[in-house]
């Protein structure tokens, strides 16, 4: 592999890490919300699958069915 | 939801169930990330009958909320638009995760919720891809107590089933 290659993969590996650290930092941080909040994201999550996929409607009971 | 929770507490107050805590992934997310479910799964120390085949019903719950005017679908009860599943704690460690669940608030009413250590405990015994991925949630997520956890694991001989778990 060309030096300069090898040079930029490393470099890439180093920023994803920091990336991936941060991410798992804020998923701390999504744990620690009111439980409300997270089924309120829960029910979000719903909607837009079943919006995205018409299909799987029938399969998603929570709050959609009612509508 | 909460009117899911107000019935739960109204099954307990008039003697319909002895106890009930949330399981499940709804419980999970007490304690983590959002993470996707189809129905919050409550499990139920109660008055059961059981028939002459050994099948455990959960009749007076049935009986109770049909009276009150809610419809079943499939195996759900769908109150305010939420399928809520009733399990009857059917071992030792579901029944020790009920007697033993934590008190928490869900839009000021009173719920209540597995401890994380029995949410491990129980999808460890249970082992299916979904329940894996919410023991790496409570592990990474939340405050264990480990000394609780590893007691636990002891009691319901899932040390060796742990140990697997922990070695990937």
């Amino acid at each position: 592999m060309p030096t300069d290659k090898k040079r930029l993969f490393k470099e890439a590996l180093k920023h994803n890490r920091a990336i991936f650290a941060s991410k798992e930092k804020m998923r701390l941080i999504w744990a620690k919300k009111p439980v409300e909040e997270k089924i309120a994201e829960l029910i979000k999550l719903q909607e837009a699958t079943a919006v995205l996929h018409p299909e799987l409607r029938s399969l998603i009971p929570w709050r959609l069915k009612k509508r | 939801m909460k009117k899911a929770i107000r019935i739960l507490n109204e099954l307990v107050e008039k003697g319909v169930v002895e106890q009930y805590a949330l399981g499940g992934a709804v419980a999970v997310l007490f304690y983590t990330e959002t993470l996707n479910t189809k129905d919050v799964d409550v499990f139920v120390t109660t008055h059961v009958t059981k028939s002459k085949t050994g099948i455990v019903h959960l009749g007076s719950i049935y009986e109770h909320l049909k009276k009150a005017g809610y419809k079943m679908d499939g195996q759900y009860f769908i109150v305010d638009g939420v399928p809520v599943d009733f399990i009857a704690a059917y071992d030792d460690l579901t029944m020790e995760a009920v007697d033993n669940a934590a008190d928490k608030l869900y839009g000021g009413i009173k719920v209540r919720v597995f401890r994380p250590e029995h949410l491990m405990a129980i999808a460890l015994q249970t082992g299916r891809p979904q329940d894996l991925r919410k023991i790496d949630l409570l592990k990474t997520q939340t405050a264990l107590d480990e000394k609780f956890l590893m007691a636990t694991l002891k009691r319901h001989g899932l040390v060796e089933k742990w140990r697997r778990y922990a070695d990937g």
